[in-house]
C-alpha cells in the first residue's frame, strides 16, 4: 500500500469512528428531542440554534441526523451478517456438493437475481409487518445472491487443489473439510463482501424508507428524513433534503473505498487490476 | 455455437418455471385464500357446503401441482386477472405502462453506453492520468449516490432553482416538451450504474494492454488505432457486456424509484403503486414480467458474448460438464 493510500484508508476509517460515536453520543451532541413536534418552528432554514434546520414538523434535522445514524448503521451492520449467513451457507452447500445438486441450486439463485431487488422487497414485505426488524430482515433475505455465487464458485476451485485433496485422502470428514479448509480459505471473499453488504443495505434502507415501505415513519433514519422531502423541497426547503442525502452519500462512499482498498490487498480476482505501479 | 445455444436457452426456460414457481408459492402464501380474494367478507356468512363448491369450482381441491399447471397456462396465455383496487384487467393496465418504461429505459441505456464507453477507453488507456484519477473519484461517488437523492437535488436545481425542467409526468404535447420531461429521469437512471461500467471497462482495458499480444501487434507495426479498436476493445468489452445483462435488473429496480419520483407513467410506478395498495394481481403481473425480462436479456447478451469470444462457449459447457 502506497503512502498516499494509507492516508486516504486512515482517513476513511476516522470518518467512520467519527460518524459512529456521534450516532452513540447523541444525547450528549444534542439537546434536542429526535421525536418531538414544534409546530411553532416549521421548516426554519439552517440557523444558529438549529444548524441544519428544521423539517416540517419543527424537529431539529441535525438531531434526527444522529438518531438517525443509529438506525441506518444498525440496519447497515445487521443486514448485512444475515446476507452473509444465507449466502455462505448456500454457496459453500452448492458447491460443495457439487452435480445436479448444484445446478439445481445455481438456477434458483437465477431466479431470484432476475427479479429486480426492490420489486423482491416488495414482494417479501408483503408478508412481514413494518419494523426496524423487518427491514433487516427484508434487506438481509434479498441481498444474499451475489455471495453465495461467489463462494460457490470459490468453492469449486478449491476442491481440485492439492491440499483439499490430501486431506481428502487422510481421511478428513465432510465438517472437517469445510470448517478447517474451505471456509477459511473463503474469509478473504466474505470479508470484502460483507463490506460492500453494509454499503448495498444502508443505501437499501433508504431507498425502502424512502419509498415509503421501510422503517415507520415516525422513527428517524436517514432514509425515513427524506421521505417527505420532494414536496417540500420543491416549495424551496432545501435543507431537509440536502443533510441526510449528503450524510448517506459520504457514509457509503467511504465503506465502498474501503472495501475497495481490502480488495485489491486480498488480490481478489474479481476485478484484477493488473500490470506496472 | 448450437450447442451452446440448446444448452444456455434449456438453462433460461428452468430458471424462467423455478421464477414462475416462486410466483405462485408467492400468491399461494399471500394472507387470505383466493375464495376469500374473490367473496370478500361474504365467504364467512356461507355455509361450509357452499364454502366447499367455491372451492371446488376455484380447482382448490385439485393436487397443488395441477394447480400452479393451471396458473401458469393461464399466464401463458396473458390470464394475469384483475386489479383487486379497480377492476380493470391486469393486461391492459400492464400494457398501458410497459412503453413509457421502454423508452425510459432505453435513453437511459444510450447515456449510460456513450459516457462509459468514452470515459473508460480514456481512462484504460491513461491509468493514473490527472483524469482517470478525476474519473475514478466521480464513479465512486455516483455508485455511492442514492439516486432518488441525487434525482431530489437535480429537481433542486433545474426545477426549483432554474425553473427550466418540470418534474413530473411525460408532457402532453410536441417531441420538444416531451423531451424536456425524459431528459432528468433518463439521466438519473442512465447515471445510477454508470461508476460500476466505467470501472469495469477501465481495468480491463488497462489489463489487456499490457498482454503479450498487444505487444507483438505494436512490434508488427500495426496503428494504435487498430490494435485499440480490433484486439483490445472486443476482449475488454466481454465483461462490460455481462455486467450489462446483470444490470438489466438494476435498473429495472432503479426505474421504480425514478418513475415513482417524476410520476412517470412505467410498469415501476405502477408495481409500487400496487404494493402500497395491496393490489396483488398487478404487482405478481410485474415482478412475472420484469424476471422475464432480465432472464430474457441475460440469455441474449450471453449469447453475444460467446459470438465474440469462442472461448466463452467451451468454457461455459465445460464447467456444465455437458
Amino acid at each position: 500500500m502506497s503512502e498516499k493510500r494509507k492516508w486516504l484508508v486512515n482517513g476513511l476509517l476516522c470518518y467512520l469512528l467519527f460518524l459512529l460515536l456521534a450516532t452513540i453520543l447523541a444525547p450528549v451532541l444534542t439537546s434536542y428531542d429526535p421525536l418531538s413536534i414544534g409546530l411553532a418552528k416549521t421548516l426554519q432554514p439552517p440557523s444558529a440554534a438549529h444548524l441544519f434546520g428544521t423539517d416540517e414538523l419543527g424537529r431539529d434535522v441535525l438531531t434526527r441526523l444522529l438518531y438517525g445514524g443509529r438506525i441506518s448503521l444498525t440496519v447497515g451492520a445487521a443486514a448485512m451478517i444475515i446476507a452473509i449467513v444465507i449466502g455462505a451457507g448456500f454457496g459453500v452447500i452448492s458447491g460443495f456438493l457439487g452435480g445436479v445438486a448444484d445446478r439445481i441450486m445455481m438456477r434458483i439463485l437465477d431466479a431470484l437475481l432476475s427479479i429486480p431487488s426492490i420489486l423482491l422487497m416488495i414482494g417479501i414485505q408483503v408478508f412481514i409487518p413494518s419494523s426496524l426488524l423487518s427491514v433487516v430482515v427484508i434487506i438481509g433475505m434479498t441481498s444474499w445472491m451475489p455471495i453465495a455465487r461467489l463462494i460457490r464458485t470459490e468453492i469449486m476451485s478449491l476442491k481440485g487443489e492439492t491440499f483439499i485433496q490430501a486431506s481428502v485422502v487422510v481421511g478428513a470428514s465432510s465438517t472437517q473439510l469445510l470448517t478447517r479448509h474451505l471456509l477459511p480459505q473463503c474469509l478473504p471473499t466474505i470479508i470484502v463482501m460483507s463490506i460492500s453488504g453494509v454499503s448495498h443495505a444502508i443505501l437499501s434502507e433508504a431507498t425502502l424508507s424512502f419509498l415509503g415501505i421501510g422503517i415507520p415513519p415516525h422513527e428517524p433514519s436517514w432514509g425515513n428524513m427524506l421521505m417527505g422531502a420532494q414536496s417540500y423541497l420543491l416549495s424551496g426547503a432545501w435543507w431537509i433534503a440536502l443533510f441526510p442525502g449528503l450524510l448517506i452519500t459520504c457514509t457509503v462512499l467511504a465503506v465502498t473505498f474501503l472495501g475497495d482498498v481490502l480488495q485489491d490487498r486480498f488480490a481478489l480476482p474479481q476485478i484484477k487490476k493488473g500490470g506496472r505501479k | 455455437m448450437l450447442r451452446f445455444i440448446v444448452s444456455r436457452l434449456s438453462e433460461s426456460i428452468v430458471v424462467l418455471l423455478i421464477g414462475s414457481i416462486l410466483c405462485f408459492a408467492f400468491i399461494r402464501m399471500l394472507p387470505g385464500s383466493p375464495a376469500a380474494a374473490m367473496y370478500g367478507d361474504q365467504l364467512q356468512k356461507m355455509s361450509k357446503a357452499d364454502q366447499i363448491r367455491i372451492a371446488e369450482n376455484l380447482g382448490l381441491d385439485e393436487p397443488i401441482y395441477t394447480q400452479y399447471a393451471k396458473w401458469f397456462m393461464g399466464v401463458l396465455q396473458g390470464d394475469w386477472g384483475r386489479s383487486y383496487n379497480t377492476g380493470e384487467e391486469v393486461k391492459m393496465m400492464i400494457a398501458h405502462a410497459v412503453e413509457p418504461t421502454i423508452i425510459l429505459m432505453l435513453a437511459a441505456a444510450v447515456i449510460t453506453i456513450v459516457l462509459s464507453l468514452f470515459l473508460g477507453v480514456i481512462t484504460g488507456l491513461r491509468r493514473y492520468s490527472f483524469f482517470d484519477h478525476a474519473v475514478t473519484v466521480a464513479s465512486f461517488i455516483f455508485m455511492s449516490l442514492p439516486s432518488f437523492w441525487f434525482a431530489l437535488m437535480l429537481m433542486l436545481f433545474f426545477s426549483v432553482y432554474l425553473g427550466v425542467l418540470p418534474t413530473s409526468g411525460m408532457g402532453q404535447g410536441g417531441i420538444g416538451d416531451w423531451l424536456k420531461h425524459l431528459i432528468m429521469p433518463a439521466f438519473i437512471l442512465g447515471l445510477s450504474h454508470i461508476g460500476y461500467y466505467i470501472r469495469i471497462l477501465r481495468n480491463h482495458i488497462a489489463v489487456t494492454q499490457e498482454k503479450e499480444f498487444v505487444w507483438a501487434l505494436q512490434a508488427r507495426g500495426i496503428s494504435k488505432r487498430t490494435i485499440l479498436w480490433k484486439h483490445i476493445f472486443p476482449n475488454a468489452s466481454i465483461p462490460y457486456l455481462s455486467f450489462m445483462g446483470m444490470s438489466l435488473s438494476l435498473s429495472l429496480a432503479g426505474s421504480v424509484v425514478v418513475e415513482t419520483l417524476f410520476s412517470w407513467p412505467g410498469l415501476g410506478r405502477l408495481s409500487l403503486k400496487a404494493a402500497l395498495a395491496h393490489d396483488y394481481p398487478v404487482l405478481l403481473a410485474a415482478i412475472l414480467l420484469s424476471m422475464s425480462i432480465v432472464i430474457i436479456g441475460s440469455f441474449m447478451v450471453d449469447l453475444i458474448c460467446a459470438w465474440i469470444d469462442p472461448r466463452l462457449r467451451r468454457h461455459l459447457l465445460k464447467e456444465e460438464g455437458r
